[in-house]
């Protein structure tokens, strides 16, 4: 087969690209240890989350100094907890589930955004820095109040922070 | 047109339009067509329905009926337009290639029969989602998650529909193998290989959706089963969801091998390179469906790297198109006369719609190019998964590269498959002049609105709680750029549907250019046998679907179970089957084909 | 002419991706183009090419075009 020299050219060149490319994105997964979603957490029954002892009273958590965690479950057409507060400066975990059908979670003008499969537990870790108001959309379209579904994640002022108490 | 390179695509068409060597192949060709065009229609009009929607500048719906239109709109022109084209390009490719008409036409309609029929089935309770008068809805959108439900219709139409893509693939298949026959030393025609390849992959992805709807979703909106595995029935849609992408593409690279080159006025610089890149479309398009749930809680962070890197290599083929096109346009123009560096640009046909628009197509598909590269990275996509930029890539790639050179090419073939002269040039060639530049506002704006986490998929992208801050300009001024080039797309499709019926209202002439397509530079004698040894493919693409798939999915059903940890269904419908409605329904699957070719 | 009238069609259309993704690019560097000065600079931008597509130009005709189509 006879090919042009342009055309072995540009195909070493492609070739390079997409070697580049793939190394670009492992340092970014393994170097840089971005975290991806993953299968780190047990299904669960979303019918059933009511007696879940993370997922029944959807709430933040202090585990260490400054970390946190966050259950959260999404159902049609709210997110729960809302608002969520965390403190500035900490580390925030949030474990968030489905009651019902698929819905994202997913914080505006950031990069913090997962899909919420029901059956599911979806974990991300997330540096929260400034205070601030930011605002929770759910990205896939999950019946016809879609449009309706909304939350707010509120970075706090570390003196202002406090926890709510369970009751 | 064989006798100068010695290739054996070779067709004596002496001078004879389509429709004058096929008859019956070109009525098919034309009602699917004239099918693909109905569902363009009335997709667009959802299109600039749901752009004023969501810039609330004219909300002529409900918002709770937003997702009827959108779904309307996803299926439509996802499936409907696009498969339909397909269909009528593939028999065009095999008859021509092979110079011989399909084997039994009764069979051939048939299929296009029950490619109509699901059709029509699964509109009906779409278009119920807009009404409250029929208690049907499936406003579950193409992608169709469960627990979300439709009505079964919904499913059965869908199961219809590619049952009968399944069986234009045996109908095509049947004619290579009669052909084989006769010409046991032959190599295959390059268009008859580039739909073989094509039906490769097809027959492997098709079959994972075509499971999921059967085997579980379809039985479980008639209350069969009692749940279903949302997270495996995701997988199962994107293993199809994303080789889907390239059943779009390859009738449109087909159209830019065979066709650009001869109206750029040359020949296809590579015979060999061109089933290179088919063959390697075949073998890589599906294993890479997880990279649409890079965020997906439930599936390992390794599966999800297999499928980038397979993602990443499936750039090559559509980089080795990109130097094909680009090589044969600059063949074709010095044939013209053109010279210089850049010069011969402007010895291309540019008064010509079908070059233009094609041209133009492949300028918008390297800039897809650009954000599908993003979308690929697998933590950069974490950014932009399900934001509006992804309504901007796909508008560029289905919306542009594939649309836009159907409707360029439309151009070339209507008057091919029914004898008459394209009606009018000039409006032609505005037409896709107005679909680039309508597009490139459109979809420039939607990507910078997904940068900024506006949300795809939803009727109200404004909120009570916050707002959301452009990093340049404001909302108010991207949602007017998107309303521009909507409106500027919707104009362009009006006057494609002026054309194409215009033309089908005029006359049979009789001196119309021959059923031709492109020479080649370098001829199949010089691509190595293996290439054509297409069992050898289909081999090592199941192979590579069984390494990507194999393991994800057993960790699904495992973590889960087949049917799911629980949950019940939602459904987006209410009340059930009547059966004055079934039968209204299967009366209109049977009679709509004989209609519609009636018509036309 | 300089070039033939559906070149100049074709050479307008490219000029507006040109410009909004001139606009897009200039913002992300910093240098932030209002939409009404976009709309001018286009204006002006079209207005040239056509003034210098329908100049008597040095006399190198585009190729004419000799597919009927
Ligand atoms: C008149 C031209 C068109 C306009 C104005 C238009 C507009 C839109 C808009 C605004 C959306 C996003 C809606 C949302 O996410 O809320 C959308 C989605 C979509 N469009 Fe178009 N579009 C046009 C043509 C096309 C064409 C030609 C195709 C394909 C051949 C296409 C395929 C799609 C698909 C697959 C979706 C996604 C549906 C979903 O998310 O379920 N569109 N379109
Ligand atoms: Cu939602
Ligand atoms: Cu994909």
């Amino acid at each position: 087969m006879n090919v042009h020299t342009y055309e072995k050219v540009w195909l070493g060149a492609a070739m390079v690209l997409i070697v580049f490319f793939i190394a670009s994105v492992t340092y970014g997964a393994i170097g840089a240890g971005v975290a991806m979603v993953d299968d780190s957490e047990e299904t669960i029954d979303p019918d059933t989350l009511g007696e879940d002892d993370r997922f029944g009273d959807p709430r933040v958590e202090q585990v260490g100094d400054d970390e946190y965690e966050v259950y959260a479950v999404a159902r049609t057409f709210v997110f729960q907890p809302d608002p969520i507060e965390v403190p500035e400066d900490s580390t925030v975990t949030f474990y968030i589930t489905s009651g019902d059908v698929i819905h994202s979670f997913s914080v505006v003008g950031t990069n913090a955004n997962v899909m919420v499969i029901p059956g599911e537990v979806a974990t991300m870790t997330v540096e929260v820095d400034e205070p601030g108001e930011y605002g929770i959309v759910c990205n896939e379209y999950c019946g016809p109040g879609h449009h309706d579904m909304e939350g707010l994640l509120v970075v706090q002022p570390e003196d202002e922070f406090e926890l709510e108490d369970d009751e | 047109m064989s006798a100068e390179t010695g290739s054996a695509t070779g067709v004596a068409s002496e001078g004879r339009t389509y429709i004058d060597q096929f008859p019956g192949e070109a009525r098919l060709v034309r009602t699917a067509f004239w099918s693909s065009f109905v569902a363009l229609g009335i997709g667009g009009l959802m299109g600039l329905v749901q752009v004023l929607h969501r810039a609330d500048v004219l909300r002529v719906i409900d918002s709770t009926d937003y997702y009827a239109v959108l779904t309307l709109h996803g299926v439509l022109l996802a499936l409907t337009f696009t498969i339909f084209f397909l269909v009528g390009i593939f028999t065009w490719a095999i008859t021509t290639s092979l110079d011989r008409g399909l084997e039994d036409l009764r069979f051939t309609w048939a299929w296009y029969g029950l490619m109509a029929g699901g059709t029509a089935l699964a509109a009906i309770p779409i278009l119920g989602g807009l009404t409250d008068a029929v208690e049907m809805s499936a406003s579950v959108l193409f992608t169709f998650y469960a627990p979300l439900q439709a009505h079964p219709l919904f499913y059965l139409g869908l199961a219809l529909f590619v049952v009968g893509t399944w069986l234009a693939g045996l109908d095509w298949i049947r004619s290579y193998l009669a052909w084989r026959r006769e010409n046991p030393d032959e190599r295959i025609p390059l268009p008859t290989f580039m739909v073989l390849t094509t039906l490769g992959f097809w027959y492997l992805s098709s079959l994972g959706v075509a499971l999921a709807v059967v085997v579980f979703l379809l039985p479980w909106s008639l209350g069969i089963w009692e749940q279903v595995n949302p997270l495996l029935t995701r997988t199962m849609f994107w293993y199809f969801g994303h080789p889907v992408v390239y059943f779009w593409l390859m009738p449109v690279y087909m159209m830019w091998y065979l066709m650009l080159p001869k109206v750029s006025g040359g020949k296809l610089f590579s015979d060999p390179l061109a089933r290179v890149v088919f063959v390697l479309f075949l073998v890589l398009s599906t294993p890479t469906g997880i990279h649409h749930q890079y965020l997906d809680p439930g599936i390992a962070e390794g599966f999800k790297f297999i499928a980038m890197t397979n993602t990443m290599f499936l750039l090559l083929p559509s980089l080795l198109t990109a130097f094909t096109v680009v090589a044969s346009m600059e063949h074709g123009a010095r044939q013209r006369g053109g010279t210089g560096t850049f010069g011969w640009l402007r010895a291309l046909p540019w008064r010509d719609p079908v070059f233009t628009g094609m041209a133009l197509a492949g300028v918008m598909f390297a800039a897809a190019g650009f954000s599908g590269m993003v979308n690929a990275g697998m933590n950069i996509n974490y950014l932009v998964h399900n934001t509006f930029w992804i309504v901007g890539h796909f508008h560029l790639t289905v919306g542009t590269a594939v649309a836009l050179t159907f409707m360029a090419v439309t151009y070339w073939f209507l008057p091919q498959v029914s004898g008459k002269r394209l009606w009018n040039r000039s409006v032609a060639l505005a037409q896709v002049v107005l679909w680039f530049v309508g597009m490139v506002l459109m979809s420039n704006a939607m990507h910078r609105g997904g940068l900024d986490s506006v949300p795809r998929r939803t009727a109200e992208p404004q909120y009570r709680g916050f707002e959301i801050e452009p990093t340049l300009g404001t909302m108010a001024e991207l949602d007017a750029q998107i309303v521009l080039g909507g409106t500027i797309l919707f104009v362009s499709l009006v006057l494609f549907l002026v054309v194409v019926v215009m033309t089908g209202l005029g006359d049979r002439v009789d001196d119309l250019p021959a059923n031709e397509y492109a020479e080649t530079l370098s001829g199949p004698e010089d691509a190595p046998l293996v290439l054509d040894n297409l069992k050898l493919w289909v081999g090592i693409a199941v192979v590579l679907v069984v390494l990507a798939y194999a393991l994800p999915l057993a960790a699904i059903v495992d973590r889960g179970g087949l049917f799911g940890p629980g949950g019940s269904p939602f459904p987006v419908f209410v009340g059930c089957l009547e059966p004055t409605v079934s039968a209204s329904v299967a009366f209109l699957g049977d009679h709509l084909p004989a209609a519609v070719s009636g018509w036309w | 002419m300089r070039i033939s009238p559906a070149g100049l069609l074709v050479v307008l259309a490219f000029a507006v991706p040109a410009l909004v993704q001139a606009r897009t690019v200039l913002a992300f560097a910093g240098v932030h183009v209002s939409p009404l000065q976009t709309v001018l600079i286009g204006l002006l931008v079209l207005t040239a090419v056509v003034l210098w597509a329908v100049a008597p130009g040095s006399g190198t005709e585009a190729p004419s075009e000799p597919n009927g189509g």
